[in-house]
Parts: structure tokens; sequence; C-alpha cells
């Protein structure tokens, strides 16, 4: 799966890729997610620096693709790219490749992280002119978008400990920006929306709670998807046995095709198969909702509970 | 309007149509600022509805130039391309896109200007396809004409009518505008939707002596006078609006405190519910026809029951009749629910036109 940041410069994006990264190697409960050695490894170096308070990964200059492998016993591993876009090419020309390749990441993406910088969003008197300029490439990607799979779409407002005590005063401020475009995200069939107020760092928090409610969503799609095989097996088996008859057995020997018992032989493997899949995954799924039980449910908005922030008057 | 077909939900071809829209103005008269604040607003979301450019970099352009106005008061330079300005637009409800918006800043000296003539061609033919044109109004000008209702004319050629009509190029505008009209006509297409935009609406109490409200609804009310067009029985927006109150002199440079845009969704907002308004009337009607059929057909199924030869052929003919009843009940039902569909979104757009002064067969609607 393609997860796709999406953010102005310096808002964060390197920063909890890698925070979140070195977070999932400390609390392997649910999923280990794994890199190749170098990337690893330099992961790993910069998110300790980060955990220990002594500094940020250094900005990125090109767009770069960290292949993650997810895994957890009993389930097929999830393969995650996680593209992470140089500074700026949200708001550059197309002429600068790195605009259109990142218009282009989020047309294929699987999951999107929307980031919004906790201390501009307060401290800006334009904080929604930078959000709603990010809208457009979200619109072309995603308007009409088809296919089967949800996408889930999370808002990160980073840096909130750089907020303090007055986070819970603020949080109307933070959120409201996001307002109308999650209502948008909230109505379309293909995505489901929260956010996120996130903190990397010595005081860090809410760092592998996205990532979790994004492997949330790829594992409730695998559970409707068995359960949609099941179903279809199931009425292959209902028709098959119903028409059963010696006649019916004897023509499809004549004809050299496979009987109904046969079909119906290998529908059961099938469902047997399906069931075997769907076991661990819910057990995946029931830890998963216990580990973001604590965020609370999602608002209308997709704004976490106790946010008591309300729409934008037009 | 066109339709382009585009790969929807579950694969299946939606229409999406597109609109296409044509500012017609002088040079100065405010279409290109508009034009910025407009986007500004309406890329921000209203009431659950955007508008994006199709092209990255006329959003990227767009947003820097709105940007520029409003933090360092810097107002876009004045159009200097050789061409008239296309932007596309889409327009959307969330993520479900509803309309394609083929906008047109057209360039205002090639209304009249011979050396642009292979502009002023491609205008004509686009004109032909426009299914809302806007009639830019320079809203120092018109201050000043109704300066001259309340004071009279007198000597002060300044407050003349005609030159007032001429100075905003009101007879080349009206001109396109009834060409426009005439060629839809002639392609069995509606009249397209009009407003009149009048611009720089903080200008009015300077230029006109009134206080604004009191300036607008007298414009409003004489607007026949000024613009004769409105009483041919095109409905007709009458929209003031501002991107701020930059005063009636030109500078390159505002104060970012007078950054005051107001309105600029409005003209719009009406454009989009002109459109609604004739795709359901367009289904109403079909939706009468179909109807018309059936009781055609009614008639006709009684009459072959009823003989008292029930021939082969007429068992034939009352099969299609069946069939195509059928054929009618789907039909129906599909536009029923574009219908209602469409009311919908008249209903949650209707309040942002409120009160607005709309002409319609000639007249001012109550
Ligand atoms: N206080 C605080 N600052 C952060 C946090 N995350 C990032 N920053 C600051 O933001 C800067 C830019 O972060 P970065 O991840 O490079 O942003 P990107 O351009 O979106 O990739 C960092 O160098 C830090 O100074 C955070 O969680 N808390
Ligand atoms: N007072 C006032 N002046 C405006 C306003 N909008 C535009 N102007 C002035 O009109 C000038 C020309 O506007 P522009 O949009 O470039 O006209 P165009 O040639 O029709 O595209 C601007 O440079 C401003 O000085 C407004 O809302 N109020
Ligand atoms: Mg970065
Ligand atoms: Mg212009």
């Amino acid at each position: 799966m393609k997860i796709v940041m999406l953010g102005h410069s310096n808002a964060g994006k390197t920063t909890y890729l890698t925070a979140a990264y070195y977070a999932m190697q400390h609390d392997p409960r649910i999923f280990q997610i794994s890199a190749g050695r170098r990337d690893h490894r330099r992961l790993m170096r910069s998110g300790r620096v980060l955990a220990a308070g002594r500094g940020y990964p250094p900005p990125s200059d090109a767009r770069s693709v960290h292949e993650f492998v997810a895994s957890r016993d009993g389930i097929d591993p999830v393969e995650i790219s996680w593209i992470d876009h140089r500074g700026g090419a949200a708001v550059a020309k197309t002429a600068d490749g790195q605009a259109r390749r990142l218009q282009e990441d989020l047309s294929a993406a699987d999951a999107v992280l929307l980031f919004g910088d906790a201390e501009r969003l307060v401290g800006h008197t334009h904080s929604q002119r930078e959000i709603d300029t990010l809208v457009p490439m979200l619109l072309r990607a995603f308007g009409d978008r088809g296919g089967s799979s949800t996408i889930p779409f999370a808002v990160l407002i980073t840096k909130v400990d750089a907020l303090g005590d007055a986070l819970d005063e603020l949080r109307p401020a933070l959120h409201r920006p996001f307002t109308a475009l999650m209502d948008g995200v909230r109505r379309a069939e293909w995505a489901v929306a929260r956010s996120f107020e996130v903190a990397c760092g010595p005081s860090a928090r809410n760092v592998v709670e996205p990532l979790l409610w994004i492997m949330q969503a790829v594992i409730d799609d695998r559970i409707d998807t068995h359960y949609t095989g099941l179903d279809a097996s199931l009425a292959t088996m209902r028709t098959k046995v119903a028409e059963d008859k010696v006649s019916a057995r004897f023509r499809a020997h004549v004809n050299g095709v496979p009987t109904g018992q046969a079909i119906v032989r290998g529908e059961l493997e099938k469902a047997i198969g399906a069931l075997a899949a769907l076991r661990p995954l819910h057990t995946v799924a029931r830890e998963l909702a216990a580990a973001l039980a604590h965020l609370g449910a999602v608002e209308p908005d997709g704004a976490p509970e106790g946010g008591q922030h309300q729409a934008v008057p037009s | 309007m066109d339709a382009v077909a585009r790969a929807g939900k579950n694969g299946d071809d939606v229409e999406i149509p597109t609109v296409k829209v044509t500012m017609l103005g002088t040079t100065g008269s405010g279409k290109s600022t508009f034009m910025l604040g407009m986007y500004a607003t309406l890329s921000a979301g209203l009431r659950g509805y955007f508008v994006y450019a199709q092209d990255q970099d006329d959003h990227i352009d767009l947003t820097d130039a709105w940007d520029r106005l409003l933090d360092d008061g810097l107002l876009p330079p004045p159009t200097t391309e050789e061409r008239s300005r296309r932007y596309e637009f889409v327009f959307t409800q969330g993520f479900d896109t509803l309309l394609n918006i083929d906008w047109l800043d057209y360039r205002g000296g090639a209304l009249t200007d011979r050396k642009t003539a292979r502009d002023t061609a491609e205008l004509q033919q686009r004109l032909g396809q426009s299914d809302s044109v806007y009639l830019v109004l320079d809203g120092n000008a018109v201050g000043r004409w109704v300066r001259s209702i309340v004071e009279g004319e007198g000597d002060n050629p300044s407050l003349r009518l005609e030159r007032i009509q001429r100075e905003l190029k009101v007879q080349d505008m009206t001109a396109q505008l009834n060409r426009c009209v005439g060629e839809r006509r002639k392609a069995g297409l509606p009249a397209p939707s009009v407003v009149a935009l009048i611009t720089k609406m903080d200008t009015l109490p300077v230029t006109s002596g009134l206080d604004r409200i009191d300036a607008i609804n007298l414009a409003v009310e004489h607007l026949p006078e000024l613009l004769p067009v409105v009483t041919s029985g095109l409905t007709t927006l009458v929209s003031p609006v501002q991107l701020g109150e930059f005063g009636t002199e030109h500078h390159d440079t505002v104060d970012t405190q007078r950054v005051n845009p107001t309105h600029l969704h409005k003209p719009f907002v009406f454009t989009l519910m002109q459109y609604l308004w004739s795709g359901i009337e367009d289904n109403e009607t079909e939706l009468e026809n179909l109807a018309a059929a059936d009781v055609a057909a009614a008639t006709e199924l009684e009459r072959l029951r009823s003989g008292v030869v029930r021939s082969l052929r007429n068992r034939g003919r009352i099969n299609s009749l069946q069939s195509e009843k059928q054929r009618r009940r789907s039909a129906a039902e599909s536009r029923r629910s574009t219908v209602n569909l469409m009311n919908s979104r008249v209903q949650q757009l209707r309040d942002e036109l409120m009160n607005l002064p709309i002409y319609r067969n000639g007249k001012l609607a109550p």
C-alpha cells in the first residue's frame, strides 16, 4: 500500500515518519514494522536522536520512498511504500517535477496523511489559506475515485507539544481549518477520516496511532474481502447442491466440465480457507481497536472527541 | 453544455457537463481581480461545495496572486498577454464532481480592437457557446451614472448617460450578448444567463454621493436605462461586488487592512442555479412528453385489445407497446431522480441568492 504525506514545508512530515518507525520498533505488540537494512539503520539513528530531544531529522531535499513491511503471525504481511516529498512540492508549479510527482503519488495513494503544523495553525492569520491551498491536489486525486478499497485519510496536527497547556483552549482553532475538507471526505464513500494531535520527540504523543489506524483500515478491508468471498462460495454451493441430479452429473461428464460435487468441494475449500484467514484478522482488529480506544469516537467532522469546535460559518 | 464522459464510481460513466462562462468588460473594469477573489472564496469551500483549478499551475498562480494581495497589498498587474486567459475549473460537492467550468477572462481591449482580429474571431465562436455571460460594469462609472440620476445630467458632460455607456462599452457588450443569444437559439440551446457585475462597489458612495445601499438600489432600479438589454427577457442577476475598499484612484498597491472581499461568490452561485433550473426544466418537459406518450399508448392498447379480430399483427404491436412502456418507465425514473437531485442542490444554494436583484422576463423580480 502507498502512504502519501501532504503538507507544507516544515510541517513535520519527515519527523513524523521517523518517529513512527522508531516507536513501532519499541512497541511491536500488534505489528512488526521492518525496513531494508540501510533505511532501518538511518531511521533508528535519527529516531534515537529525536526521542532523546537532541534534534530533528535533516530537511529532505528530494522525494524519498521508504519500503516497509508490516508483519504479524497468521496474516499476510502488509507491504508499505511510504512516500516523503521534499518541502515545497505541494505549492510548486508543475515545471518543478516534484509537484507533478506528488500529484501522481496522491492519485495512486492508498492512505493519505495531511499535515498541519500546530504552531502555524494557531499563530498565523493565514493558516486557513495555507491549508486551503492544499485542497485542490486532494480533490484532483480523489474526485470520483472508484475502486473497492477504503482510503484512510488522516489529518495530523503536529507539534502539539509546543502549545503546552494551551492545547485544550486552542483545540478549536487547530481543527477549524480542516472542517470543510473533513466534511467532504466524510461524505465520500471511498474514505474514512479522522484527525490526530501529534507530538514527536521527548514528549511524544499519538505517534503510533495514525499508523495503527491506517492498519485498521487495511485489516477491515481484508475482513470485508474474505466475507464477500465467503458469501460467494456459499451461494455457489447452495445452487450446485440444489441442482445436483444424476442427469446433471451425467451431462457434466459428457461435456467434460467439473461436476456440481467437484465445484462444491472446491468452494468448500475456499470457504474453509477464508474462515481460517478471518480468525487472526479478527484478533488483530480487536487489538487495534483496543490500542486506539483511548482516542475516543470520531466526531462527524473527524476531529477527536472533546474537540468541541464548531463548523465555520460561511 | 458539452457533456464529457468520465469514469465514475463503480466504473459506470457519469456525464460531467461543462458550463461555459464568458466575462466581458473594458480593461481595468475589475475582471481579473474579481476572478481572483472568487477563486479564493470558492476554493476554500462553501457549504460543502468546492471549486478548484484543473491545472495545478493555474491554482498556484491564483493563490499566489491572492496571497500577494492579502499579505503585501499587491494588486494583480493588468492583463498584458496578447490573448485572453482561459481557466478550467471544477465544481464539486465534497469529492464528487458536479460540473466543469470553462471560464474566459476576456482581454479587455479585444472587445473592439481591430488588431486582435484573431482573438475577436475566437470570442465570436466562444460567445455562441456561453451558458453564462458576465457584463462587467466598473463601479466608478456606475456611481457617476447614479449621481446623474440624482442630480440630472445638467451641464456636466461627464455625467451624460451616453458618455458613461461609451466608457463601459455598453453597446459592444450588448451586441456580443445578442449574438450569443442568437447563436444559441440557432443551435437549439436555451438563452444564456446574464450577470450584470458591478465591480468596485466600495467606490459607489464617493462617486454617487449616496450611501452604498441607496446607490445600489437606484442603480438596480434604473439599470434598464444604462443597460437596456436587461429588459430583453434574459434572466439577469445584478451583482455588486468588491475586493476591498481601495478608493477611486488606481494604485498598484493597497492597504492590506482594506482588503474586504464581498459577495464575490454570488455570481457563480447564480450561474450554477440557472444551470440547475434549466436542467430541471428540460427534465420536466421530457417527463411530460413521456407521460403524454403513455396516454397515447394506453389508448392504442385499449383499441387493439378490444378489436374483434385479434390478428397476429395486433399481438406484435401490443407486445412492442408494452415494452416501450417499460422503457419509458425506467427513463422517467432516472429523470425523476435527476430532478430530485438538482432540486436538493437548488435548496442547498438558494439562501446564497436571497434578496439579490434579478431581472426576469424583462422585469425586476420581486
Ligand atoms: N516541537 C516540535 N517540533 C517539531 C515536531 N516535529 C517537527 N518539528 C519541527 O519542525 C521542523 C521540520 O520538521 P520536518 O519533519 O523536517 O518537516 P517536513 O518539511 O514536513 O518534513 C523540525 O526540524 C522541528 O524543528 C514536534 O513534534 N514537536
Ligand atoms: N476600489 C476598488 N478598486 C478595485 C477593486 N477591484 C479592482 N479595483 C481596481 O481596478 C483595477 C483593475 O482591475 P483588473 O481586475 O485588473 O481589471 P481587468 O482589466 O478588467 O482585469 C485594479 O488594479 C484596482 O485598482 C475593488 O474591489 N475596489
Ligand atoms: Mg521533510
Ligand atoms: Mg485583466
